[in-house]
């Protein structure tokens, strides 16, 4: 039977409810708000084009939102963006063909560059030739050492590249060994 | 002094090692300048990573080309259509982006999410059966086998498990360099290409996909297909006798293809340098996995024997040796054991016919278990205050540290058992036990019932010295006797090892030496309750195999 108090139960709900989503909704935007810068470069890194890489990293916070909404819990949100991210990333490019990658051409940018004239020139060298080992480095090397960058953890990043976590540590261990080299160099 | 390998100083950088390794780790640093050094260049050059992405890629990788979209009024959007259209409403959302988005591009997105939304229901008997082929190989300690890989126009062999790194590091083929960068393209584990944890992990991560698992002779076949990524479509066989995966098979969407299978033979020689062999196998490639019951052909009595001698001398309790049967012969193999122990395993096993016994160096360092820190403490004030409790009940710091080292290494000798005794019952599963003769089923039971006996002797003795200590910090111990008594002494094994694994979790909880989810104050009551279950499931599983040896008997 409908009686003053059940209503006011309904009422305090769904006021609850309403306070639930906004809480929500604002944790969902202020991770946007940090992270989606980090994601928009990852997935350019991942070979999409910006305007791809911008919708793709905007799609992946409202997904979050979605799977939070529904419910699920998810502990590493940041870990699962990136997951998600590069899931997406690579659906994408596989859709454009391997002919169309995006190529930032990083090493023009650097050496267009004007340098600094306190210490600018042998730090873009130096930038220079770390960048040329980190294009060197396999695919999933490099996919590893940027992911590990953006502070997942090997089990993590294990995750988002559908590898072992012990396939993590090989590969980010070669890559940093080459890196080394460079840096050494 | 051995030396630390570079991915172990970066695991250790990156806190991803265990605990316990990880106090091995820092022990060694304090001790070895080298290692410090390289460890110092290692944190060096991830620096200049750091450098790199904030001065490289932050400054120079292209901004994004239009304003970021007001993600509140999007939220909306989503929220005003009925939970089980959301997926269909974003999908619309992002089929009128901004101004910016070709069109070709926003169709492509679309499709795309409607597949990762409405394909993504994986079938429940292929993910099952992974989960138990998982947890099959899982506990066992990782053998070198040598598996053939085979493409439409290239063959190669190579050596897989034991020792993953300087397997990889070996391989001088160019053909297997060719197939590595294939296995990468598939997001597919190069590391362990035949096993049932890479294709669940490659299987999990596609966003949509088809599953099938059918039944072919003695072997189950999961194949999966999907849209997403390079491989169109993965097929693992898992032999249905202990799940071990024996084949596998790639196909990519440009129809290059590669097959993975298990070689006949025991493994031939790896190429690493420092490798020792014992006895001289074949470092060709041998031909194509042959029936089952070739593989099997070597009799279990034969294992138990060997099992049971390497019992002799102590080497099942926590050296990484693995027994195997290998096309009629018992393939026991060993990773970076000590030369002395070689010896002794070498004097028990070699008179022995058909038994191969090979070492392989893993070029890893491994601290010998007495080089234990004492226990670190652990992150949270509750813990914190509870080991200044601790501490204080056993009479201060440094009998607090003192009986920490104590109990890690007693928990450390009480695994080395639980596992052992694990391994033998996964060995031999009732199944295969009932086609040993009744001499060997004897044996077998003793030294299951030996194990038992052994962590009933050492969970009673590291309850002696924590029980006052956990009941003085309000501990109390609640146990039920198990609701269903276990069928088998091989199940009742299991219950064991799940109970000892417990404990060993708690403690090292308690004692700082690990992380972990229980709340402080429930610490000493669970840490009791567990201790206690070790004890009764030990005593249980005394009495089946004791049982079982009467009922042989007759």
């Amino acid at each position: 039977m409908l009686t003053i108090e059940s209503l006011g139960d309904e009422f305090a709900g769904v006021v609850r409810q309403k306070r639930a989503v906004a809480k929500l909704q604002q944790q969902v935007a202020q991770l946007f708000e940090e992270a989606r810068e980090d994601v928009y470069r990852y997935l350019l890194t991942l070979g999409l084009y910006p305007p791809q890489a911008q919708e793709a990293a905007q799609e992946v916070f409202l997904r979050l939102y979605v799977t939070l909404r529904k419910g699920e819990e998810i502990r590493n949100p940041r870990a699962w963006i990136f997951r998600v991210a590069h899931n997406l990333g690579l659906k994408i490019r596989a859709r454009e063909g391997a002919e169309s990658a995006f190529d930032p051409d990083l090493e023009a940018r650097l050496v267009s560059t004007m340098p600094d004239p306190e210490c600018g020139l042998l730090e873009r060298e130096r930038a220079l030739q770390f960048h040329r080992a980190v294009e060197g480095l396999s695919d999933q090397q490099r996919r590893c050492l940027h992911l590990r960058l953006e502070g997942l953890r090997y089990p993590e990043i294990g995750s988002a590249l559908g590898i072992s976590t012990s396939a993590v540590g090989e590969f980010l261990r070669r890559a940093i060994v080459r890196l080394k080299k460079a840096h050494c160099e | 002094m051995r030396h630390m390998e570079d991915e172990r100083l970066l695991r250790y950088a990156d806190g991803e090692l265990p605990a316990r390794e990880a106090r091995q780790v820092r022990t060694h640093l304090e001790a070895c300048w080298e290692c410090r050094a390289e460890l110092e260049e290692l944190q060096e050059t991830v620096k200049e990573c750091v450098r790199y992405r904030k001065s490289v890629l932050q400054e120079h990788l292209p901004p994004p080309p239009a304003p970021w979209a007001d993600i509140y009024r999007q939220f909306e959007e989503l929220d005003a259509v009925p939970a089980g259209s959301r997926w269909g409403r974003m999908a619309r959302v992002l089929a009128f982006p901004a101004r910016w988005v070709p069109a070709a591009i926003a169709a492509a997105l679309v499709c795309g999410l409607v597949l990762y939304e409405w394909q993504d229901t994986p079938t429940v008997e292929a993910a099952a059966l992974l989960r138990k082929a998982v947890a099959a190989s899982g506990e066992r300690p990782a053998v070198p086998r040598r598996v053939r890989l085979r493409t439409s126009r290239q063959q190669a062999s190579r050596v897989i498990g034991g020792a993953p790194a300087a397997a990889v590091k070996a391989s001088a083929d160019p053909a297997l360099d060719d197939i590595e960068r294939m296995f990468e393209r598939a997001n597919y584990s190069w590391d362990d290409p035949l096993s049932a944890r890479s294709f669940q992990a490659w299987r999990e991560q596609l966003p949509a996909k088809h599953d099938e698992v059918a039944t072919i002779d003695d072997c189950y076949r999961i194949r999966t297909t999907t849209e997403a990524g390079e491989v169109k479509e993965a097929t693992l066989k898992l032999r249905m006798a202990d799940l071990q995966p024996v084949e596998g098979r790639l196909e990519f969407r440009d129809n290059e293809w590669v097959e993975i299978s298990e070689m006949v033979e025991a493994p031939a020689e790896p190429t690493v340098p420092d490798a020792v062999a014992s006895a001289g196998l074949p470092a060709a490639p041998g031909p194509v996995q042959p029936p089952v019951a070739a593989r099997r052909a070597a009799t279990l009595g034969r294992e138990l024997q060997v099992m049971a001698a390497l019992h002799q001398v102590g080497a099942d309790l926590g050296d990484p040796i693995e027994v195997t049967r290998a096309a009629g012969q018992i393939l026991v193999s060993g990773v970076g054991i000590a030369p002395e122990r070689q010896r002794q395993i070498h004097g028990a096993l070699d008179a022995m016919p058909d038994v191969l016994v090979r070492f392989v160096e893993p070029g890893e360092a491994v601290p010998p278990p007495s080089e234990r820190a004492a226990a670190e403490v652990a992150a949270s004030g509750e813990v914190l205050s509870l080991h200044a409790r601790l501490a204080e009940q056993v009479g201060g710091r440094p009998h607090f540290e003192q009986l920490s080292a104590q109990l890690l290494d007693a928990s450390e000798a009480m695994m080395s058992r639980a596992y052992a005794l694990r391994r033998l019952a996964q060995r031999f599963p009732p199944e295969s036990e009932r086609e040993l003769g009744a001499r060997e089923r004897r044996l077998l039971r003793d030294l299951g019932r030996e194990h038992a006996s052994a962590l009933f002797t050492q969970s009673a003795a590291m309850e002696k010295m924590l029980a006052p200590v956990l009941v003085s910090l309000g501990g109390r111990a609640v146990t039920a006797p198990r609701a269903i008594q276990p069928a088998s002494w091989q199940l009742g094994a299991e219950d064991l090892f799940h109970a000892a694994r417990q404990m060993e979790k708690l403690l090292a909880m308690i004692l700082g030496a690990a992380p972990g989810d229980v709340p402080a104050g429930e610490l000493p009551s669970q840490l009791l309750a567990a201790m206690a279950r070790v004890r009764t499931d030990a005593e249980a599983l005394e009495r089946l195999t004791a049982e079982d040896i009467g009922a042989q008997g007759r």
